[in-house]
Order: structure tokens, then C-alpha cells, then sequence
């Protein structure tokens, strides 16, 4: 009997659905193209060192504001710095900023969002407040309070924009855990004896995945952006470290004499927006075809 | 399977799907008439292809990944795969009028259900909106609603499940059709309303004339209201014959095991007949006769070549080397 | 019935859940109403009625997955009816209950071994690697070949997908499984090798069934005892024999008629009940059924009838018989 009743199973190759939505992202060529890119900065930003054609901080005092040479790839800047070699430099605070705040929104973000969702009734509705209270500041506004109480600083670029970016996962979080916990799936575990919190971590959250993993894509080139505008405004990183932002922040007072020196930073900025969020696109209709409308 | 001609005439129809995982052979080499005042019952359980023959009559498999690779459909001798996208249009809910399972989806929550009955009329016949009004509440009257006034300028949220069904049954009898096909149209409906629609369907045949075809899983229902029976399995046409002689005499196995599997109030019995195993896959499906792997009368043959749809002297096709040994032509599209 | 038989009783329960308009309680939808009955140790009771007849309210009800109204949920001789989650714990080693729907009832980022395996994990039974010979061997007792324990429910068809759903609920040997509905969305060749293996596990291993569906022959086939429900009420209650020649309420006699059976006999051809349900939350006076009854008297309307013995173990409640 059992031999029989299996026999479709058997015809079907084995995978997950991850490998499913793996298969189904391999066929987009552009989604291909950004991940080799992306893959290939975070290279970047380890290996800096190793890349970079100059150390940072080098100064070649013959080259000010020059534009592209041989010596220099993409000019120098003001100080006779490799522009090329900030830009190397500068891509390490681009993704830890993607990366890092990103984890922090995600973290509260999923945590209250679940909670919102899984309990409902006074919790959610308090825990709605709190987040149409942070969502109702211009985001950027938001920051720039946070930046001020808390004082310039990567670490502190970090926590502003985390606490920024969190209300849109943990919207989509809660509205997503208040259909999975209807499910049948979410009974039997409680008929089971599951408690709460057992629940939301092994039924509720990775059935979140595949979303978290999709905001999280599309949510990292904004916070780049925010970290940009940040730095920009001379409120996120400070100089001698680079980020692309202060660069380009830096770039503005020599844009008749070495236009080129605003320029690369901005493709990078650009390119690296761009791949994230294109990644991101392919990755929510791989991944969550229902998500089509996000 | 009558001399008169039949009202509907389908002929080799065959309905494929090209996915990602290969072509699906949805619909295979299908053929079927249903004779004037007649109900045609098919019946067969998920992935037989009893709903894609139903879709693909009214012209709606969804093209890609779906197509009607070949046959015909000929409504009154006339070929209506050959009819262009607007002639189709009129047909549909004109001629041939159509019930879906699902009431609540079928119908639009935004207009009142006089609404779409009106729209419905005024899309076939040619008459003014007072006169549709007018006849929208006489059909309403005609399903069996009572108030039909008062429930004309009614949401369907505001109505039953069985009521909304009655509402469908109205809109697809607005346009007076030779032809209703029925897709499931009580599997939603619990017992006692189900035995209500049958029962309005049957007397609306009486009425109208009309001829039906009843799809659906539920061999009781089949059975109480099909003069013809249409059994399918993975695709193809498994028996043929008059309903009653199909269910007291089956004659493929597939159909006798099927019977015997459903719990019945009349003969109790202890353990209940399993058919092993499980429906194959409809894009790989097994050499020799579709049914083989499950079948409990599995012969060699049976398992290398496909056995043809013949039939027996009274008539009925059946589909089973047990009945004739004659083997089914290459399929020309594979 | 002798006190130790019983393995689960439910005595006078209500269930109603408040229908909210503008955040304040604008009454109640009845779901279940003064509903009492017994189901004893290793037999199947089965629960028939339409949809909104408060059957699977009642199901939850009795294994506390949703709070009671009123009344008492006894369960092998404790009063569970007030019991928190926490408390109730330990107790769901000895209940269970297997779903309807086969794909909703399986998580589809588990593996068939987690999900199988799960109530062991939360009741702490057996060590991890015993957890896994256990979940074999009940992959095999339920007809799935254990190689696949490592598969994902999308890989499953919906008949196999309903034996994951039954391992997973006898993995911690319960005395008792709700059955909602358990072969309600499969295909008429796969609810006979289901309701088999129900049957075949009933006798093996003793468990006592509540068995909820719309579907009489289903039901009729695996119950011993039959109750029938009707807007929330209890209005027939007897062995399975007595509704093949004995039913007594117009309501089950209407619904018996109602399901089209296979073969063509003039009985069929009966006038069907007639008129839709009464909405639950403005239930009539009197006899819930006296708006579709056909032998409706002036006592109907005003007095509600009790559910009486009227033979030995027939419990019916109409004022008629």
C-alpha cells in the first residue's frame, strides 16, 4: 500500500521550497546580473585592502582635484585622495549601513509586528499607535532628530535609521501573522500543547520568511539612501572616513572644477540602489507571487 | 446516441495545457452528444477534466498555458470553435448559459443582484430596461425566490448560499439558452438546499426545454438527475451510457470500483472498497491504459497499449480491454 | 451508561460568540445551544448537520481549543470546562484532532518528520532519537512509506497529505480525536482509503472518535451512535441502526431523504425541505426547526422541545414524537 500510494512522490525530484524559488529566480537574467553584482561588492568591502590602489588616507599632494589618470583611475579629491580608493572604502559603510540597520528594523519590526498580529485586542491596538505614531514622521526628519540627540558616528547612523525603518516590515508582519494564525496548521499546534511563543517561532515566523527576506531586499537601498542623505547633511559619518554620501557631500563645493570627483560616487550609489532593488523585485516574485502588489 | 439530431455535438475534443513541467493532457480525445431535453451527467474527481470540458464548450481555458488542440463543438450543426471572439460573446449566457460551483464569487458584490440579471438580459435579447426589470423579477420568481421585488434591489452578501445559487440559475435561464452547463453547482450547498436546486434545475428543464449538462464529483447527484452519464479518468471518457444502466451495471472497472468505494445507508457494509493509489499525473501519465495502476482486473495487455473507446451492443462505450480488445489509434498531437 | 465508560462529556453546553457593530456587543450569534452529550471509550460518535449547525464549534468546544459559554466539558473524569491553556497542557496528550482542509493543516515549512513529530516535542515525550523510529513507525502504520520523512506537505497529494495529518494526531496515543471533516476535500477513490485507515486505527489502538461531517453516508458508515445537529441543537441522538429505520425527527428524516444516493428508487422523489436556514443570531421561538417543519403545531412555535428518551438510548426532541 504505502509503496503505491508514494509513487508520485517518488516521480517528483526532491526540493524545498527555497530551491523552488532558487530554480525560479535563475531564470531572470537582470535578478542574476544584480545578485553577481552585489556579491561582488560585498567582495569589495572585505577585501578593501587588498583592492583598494592606494591605503586610505594616502595623499598624493602632487594630484589636487585632478580629474581621471592612469595613476589615479577616477581622479582625486581636494586632499589628493584616490577617489577610486574612498569609493572602495566607502562601500563598507554602504552595506554595513544596509545590513546592520536593516537587521535592527527587521528584529523590531518582526518581533512587534508578530506580537500586533498573534495577540490582537488591546495589544494591537497599542502596539498600532506606537507604530502610526513613527510612521507619520517624514523619515528623514525622524533621523536627523535621532542623529542630533544622539551625536554623529557610525554607530549611531545605525541605530537612527534602524529605528526609522521599522513600521513598514512590522505592518506587513502583523497583517501577515493575523492570516497565518487562521490557519489550521496553528490550531493543531496549540491542540498540541504548543505555547505561545512556540507558535510564532516555528509556524508563524518561518512562514514570514520568505517576506522578511523580500522587504529586507528592497528596504536596504533606502536606508543606503538615508545614510547618503545623512552624510550628506554632515550629520552621519564624519570625515576622514569616507562613505559615498560625505563624498558626494564633499564633491559639491569643487563641481565646476572636477565634476567627475561627484560624479563616481554617485554611479556607485546609484548602481548599488539599483541592483538591491531590482534583486529585490525578482526575489518577491520568486519567492511570493501573491506579494505582486507590495 | 440518438437518431434525432443532437442539440450539442462534441467530437474528438481535446484540451491541452503547455506548462513548464511538460503538456498536460487535460482533455483527451473527447466525445459526447447531448440530445434536446436531455441531461448529460459527467462525472469524474479532480484532474478527470470534467470541468476543462466544460470550459473549453464555452471557450474560456485560459489560453496560454491552455488550448483546444483539436475537435469540434457543433451547437445545432453549427461549429462554435470556429465562431470569432464576438459571436462567442453572444453565445455564452445567450445560447449556452452556465453555473459555477462558487455562487459568491460568480456574482459581483458591488451590484444589486436585479442588476445583474438586467445586464445579462440586456446583453442577449433586445429590449429596454423596463421591459429586462420585468423579466429579471419574473425569472427571480421562476427560481423560487420569494419577495423577488424586494430581493431585486438586494447585495448578494444579503443573500443565502443556496438563495445566490438561485440567482446564478436565474441569470443563466434570463436569455432563454438551449443548453445550461452545471459545474459543480451544489458542491458548495449543504444537503437539504442541494436537493432544492436539483429539483429546480430538473423543473426548469421540464419548463424550458432546455438540455443540461451536470458536472460534477458526486455520483449521488449524478444519479438523481442525468439521463446519460459521461464517467472520465485523467483526461479521457472512461464509459458512456444511460445513467441508470452505467450505475446498476457498470461495466469499466473504474466505474464499478468508484461505486462500490462510497459509503451507502442501503447496503452497510463493514470495510469500504478501496481503489489504491492515486489519480496520475495529467503530464505523465502511465503507458497503457490510464487506469492500470489502479485497476484490480490489470491485465499485460493493459499495461502496453491503450485500450479504445467501443461500443457494446447496446450501445454503451466503454473503455476496457475486458470489453474489446480494440486498441486506441495514436494519439495524432502527443 | 456506566460512569467509567464515558470518555467524554459535554453537559448543557453554550457557545455564543458576541456580534460586535461600532465596538459594542450587538448580540449574540448561537452557536452551539444546551447541547449534552456522551461519547464513550473507544467508539465513534458521529456529529451530522448543514453548515452552521454549530458542528465544528461544538468539536472545538469540547477540546477546549475555543472557551465555553455555559455548561460543562468532562473529560475522562475531569472537569475541564475552565481549565487555562496552560493547565489543559498536559491534557492534550489524550486529545487530538485532524483537520479538514489537508493543505491548511500542514505547516509548508516543516518537514514531514517535524510536523509528524511535533506533538511529541511540545508533550516532551521520548528523546530525540526515538522521536524519529516513532515517527516511522507511524508513517507506515499510516500508510506513508517512511522514506519520506524528509519530504515537504507540498510534495504530498491531498489524500497523503490527510495521513500526515492523522500520524501527527495519533503520535501521542490519544484516548481521543476530534475528526473534522477529515475526508470532506478529497477525491471519492481517496475518502474510502481514508476513512479505512481511520477505522483500522480505531481498532488497533482503541481510540474514541468524534467524527464531525455534512456527509451522512460518511458519517453513517463509521459511527456507532449519531447525533444530529440543527441550528445549534441536539435534535436526534441515537444508534447508528435506529436512523436507517427509526428516525424520528422530521429534520433528520428531511436531511436522510435529502442526500442523493446512488441506484434509482422511487423514495428519492420525496418534496425537499423547503426555505433556507433561520440566521443564528435571530434563532426562532420555540423548536429551532418549526420554520421548515412540515408538521409544524402552535406549541412549536412558542415552546422549545427537550431532547427525551424515546427508546433505549434514542434520544429525539420534538414535541410530535
Amino acid at each position: 500500500m504505502s509503496i503505491k500510494a508514494n509513487a508520485n512522490v517518488q516521480d517528483a525530484a526532491y526540493t524545498s521550497f527555497y530551491h523552488d524559488a532558487f530554480v525560479r529566480l535563475k531564470k531572470d537574467k537582470v535578478a542574476i546580473a544584480c545578485l553577481v553584482f552585489i556579491v561582488l561588492l560585498i567582495l569589495v568591502a572585505i577585501f578593501a585592502p587588498l583592492i583598494a590602489p592606494y591605503e586610505e588616507g594616502y595623499q598624493d599632494t602632487s594630484a589636487i582635484l585632478e580629474g581621471p589618470s592612469s595613476k589615479h583611475w577616477l581622479g582625486t579629491d581636494e586632499f589628493g585622495r584616490d577617489i577610486l580608493t574612498r569609493i572602495i572604502y566607502g562601500s563598507r559603510i554602504s552595506l554595513s549601513v544596509g545590513l546592520i540597520a536593516e537587521a535592527i528594523a527587521v528584529t523590531i519590526g518582526v518581533f512587534l509586528g508578530a506580537l500586533a498580529g498573534y495577540y490582537g485586542g488591546k495589544i494591537d491596538a497599542v502596539i498600532s499607535r506606537i507604530i502610526e505614531v513613527f510612521a507619520s514622521f517624514p523619515h528623514i526628519l525622524f533621523a536627523i532628530v535621532i542623529m542630533f540627540v544622539l551625536g554623529t558616528g557610525v554607530i549611531n547612523v545605525f541605530l537612527a535609521i534602524g529605528f526609522v525603518g521599522w513600521t513598514g516590515i512590522a505592518r506587513i508582519i502583523r497583517a501577515q501573522v493575523m492570516q497565518l494564525k487562521e490557519k489550521e496548521f496553528v490550531e493543531a499546534a496549540r491542540a498540541s500543547g504548543g505555547s505561545d511563543l512556540k507558535i510564532i517561532l516555528r509556524h508563524l515566523i518561518p512562514n514570514c520568511l520568505s517576506t522578511i527576506i523580500v522587504v529586507v531586499t528592497m528596504a536596504i537601498p533606502s536606508d543606503i539612501m538615508y545614510e547618503a542623505s545623512l552624510s550628506f547633511l554632515g550629520l552621519g559619518v564624519q570625515p576622514p572616513v569616507s562613505s559615498w554620501g560625505e563624498m558626494i557631500s564633499m564633491a559639491r563645493k569643487y563641481l565646476r572644477t572636477n565634476p567627475t570627483y561627484s560624479v563616481f560616487p554617485g554611479i556607485a550609489l546609484v548602481l548599488t540602489v539599483l541592483a538591491f532593488n531590482l534583486l529585490g523585485d525578482a526575489l518577491r516574485d520568486a519567492l511570493d507571487p501573491k506579494l505582486k502588489n507590495l | 446516441m440518438t437518431d434525432k439530431q443532437p442539440l450539442l455535438k462534441v467530437r474528438n475534443l481535446c484540451t491541452y495545457f503547455y506548462t513548464d513541467e511538460g503538456i498536460v493532457y487535460a482533455l483527451d480525445d473527447v466525445s459526447f452528444d447531448v440530445a434536446r431535453g436531455q441531461t448529460l451527467g459527467i462525472v469524474g474527481e479532480s484532474g478527470s477534466g470534467k470541468s476543462v470540458t466544460a470550459l473549453s464548450i464555452m471557450r474560456l481555458v485560459q489560453t496560454p498555458p491552455g488550448r483546444i488542440v483539436s475537435g469540434t463543438v457543433e451547437l445545432l450543426g453549427d461549429d462554435i470553435l470556429k465562431k470569432s471572439k464576438k459571436e462567442m460573446k453572444q453565445i455564452r449566457g445567450g445560447k449556452i448559459g452556465m453555473i459555477f460551483q462558487e455562487p459568491m464569487t460568480s456574482l459581483n458584490p458591488v451590484y444589486t443582484v436585479g442588476n445583474q440579471i438586467m445586464e445579462s438580459i440586456l446583453l442577449h435579447g433586445d429590449c429596454d430596461r423596463k421591459q429586462a426589470r420585468e423579466r429579471a423579477i419574473e425569472m427571480l420568481r421562476l427560481v423560487g425566490i420569494p419577495l423577488p421585488e424586494k430581493r431585486f434591489g438586494e447585495y448578494p452578501h444579503q443573500l443565502s448560499g443556496g438563495m445566490r445559487q438561485r440567482v446564478m440559475i436565474a441569470i443563466a435561464l434570463s436569455c432563454n439558452p438551449q443548453l445550461l452547463i452545471c459545474d459543480e453547482p451544489t458542491t458548495a450547498l449543504d444537503v437539504t438546499i442541494q436537493a432544492q436546486i436539483l429539483e429546480l434545475i430538473n423543473e426548469l428543464k421540464q419548463k424550458t426545454g432546455a438540455s443540461v449538462i451536470m458536472i460534477t464529483h458526486d455520483l449521488g447527484v449524478i444519479s438523481r438527475v442525468a439521463d446519460e452519464v459521461l464517467v472520465m479518468y485523467a483526461g479521457k471518457a472512461m464509459e458512456y451510457g444511460s445513467a441508470r444502466d452505467v450505475f446498476t451495471q457498470p461495466r469499466h472497472p473504474y466505474t464499478a470500483a468508484l461505486l462500490k468505494s462510497i459509503p451507502n445507508l442501503e447496503d452497510d457494509v463493514e470495510r469500504l472498497h478501496v481503489i489504491e493509489g492515486m489519480v496520475p499525473s495529467l503530464s505523465k501519465r502511465p503507458a497503457g491504459c490510464l487506469f492500470n495502476p489502479r485497476c484490480k482486473h490489470v491485465m499485460p495487455v493493459c499495461r502496453e497499449k491503450r485500450p479504445a473507446l467501443t461500443a457494446g451492443p447496446d450501445g454503451r462505450l466503454v473503455r476496457c480491454f475486458l470489453q474489446s480488445d480494440a486498441i486506441e489509434k495514436e494519439e495524432a498531437h502527443a | 451508561m456506566p460512569e467509567q465508560e464515558v470518555l467524554m462529556a459535554v453537559e448543557r453546553l453554550d457557545k455564543w460568540f458576541p456580534v460586535r457593530k461600532m465596538g459594542r456587543a450587538r448580540g449574540y450569534v448561537k452557536a452551539v445551544n444546551d447541547v449534552s452529550l456522551q461519547i464513550r471509550r473507544g467508539e465513534t460518535l458521529g456529529i451530522v448537520g448543514e453548515s452552521g449547525c454549530g458542528k465544528t464549534t461544538l468539536g472545538r468546544a469540547m477540546i477546549r481549543l475555543t472557551d465555553v459559554t455555559d455548561g460543562r466539558v468532562v473529560f475522562d473524569g475531569q472537569d475541564i470546562t475552565h481549565l487555562s491553556e496552560k493547565e489543559l497542557r498536559p491534557l492534550r496528550r489524550d486529545m487530538q484532532i485532524i483537520f479538514q482542509d489537508p493543505y491548511s493543516s500542514l505547516n509548508p515549512r516543516m518537514t514531514v518528520g517535524d510536523i509528524i513529530s511535533e506533538p511529541l516535542v511540545f508533550q516532551n515525550m521520548y528523546t530525540p532519537a526515538e522521536r524519529i523510529e516513532r515517527v516511522r513507525e507511524l508513517m507506515d502504520l499510516c500508510g506513508l512509506d517512511p522514506i519520506y520523512i524528509r519530504r515537504y506537505p507540498h510534495e504530498f497529494s491531498g489524500g497523503q497529505r490527510q495521513r500526515i495529518g492523522i500520524a501527527r494526531a495519533i503520535a501521542v496515543n490519544p484516548k481521543f480525536v476530534l475528526c473534522d471533516e477529515p475526508v470532506s476535500a478529497l477525491d471519492v477513490s481517496i475518502q474510502s482509503q481514508v476513512i479505512n485507515l481511520l477505522m483500522d486505527l480505531q481498532s488497533r489502538t482503541g481510540i474514541a472518535y468524534a467524527f464531525i461531517s455534512h456527509n451522512l453516508n460518511v458519517v453513517y458508515h463509521v459511527s456507532r451512535r449519531i447525533a444530529v445537529l440543527y441550528l445549534g441543537r441536539v435534535v436526534e441522538l441515537a444508534d447508528r441502526e435506529d436512523f436507517k429505520t427509526n428516525r424520528a425527527h422530521p429534520y433528520t428524516k428531511a436531511l436522510f431523504e435529502a442526500i442523493p444516493q446512488v441506484g434509482f428508487d422511487e423514495q428519492q422523489k420525496r418534496a425537499p425541505l423547503t426555505g433556507d436556514l433561520p440566521s443564528p443570531v435571530d434563532l426562532p421561538d420555540g423548536c429551532v426547526f418549526h420554520t421548515r417543519c412540515p408538521y409544524t403545531q402552535p406549541r412549536c412555535r412558542t415552546e422549545v422541545p427537550e431532547l427525551r428518551e424515546i427508546d433505549r438510548g434514542h434520544f429525539v426532541a420534538c414535541h410530535l414524537v
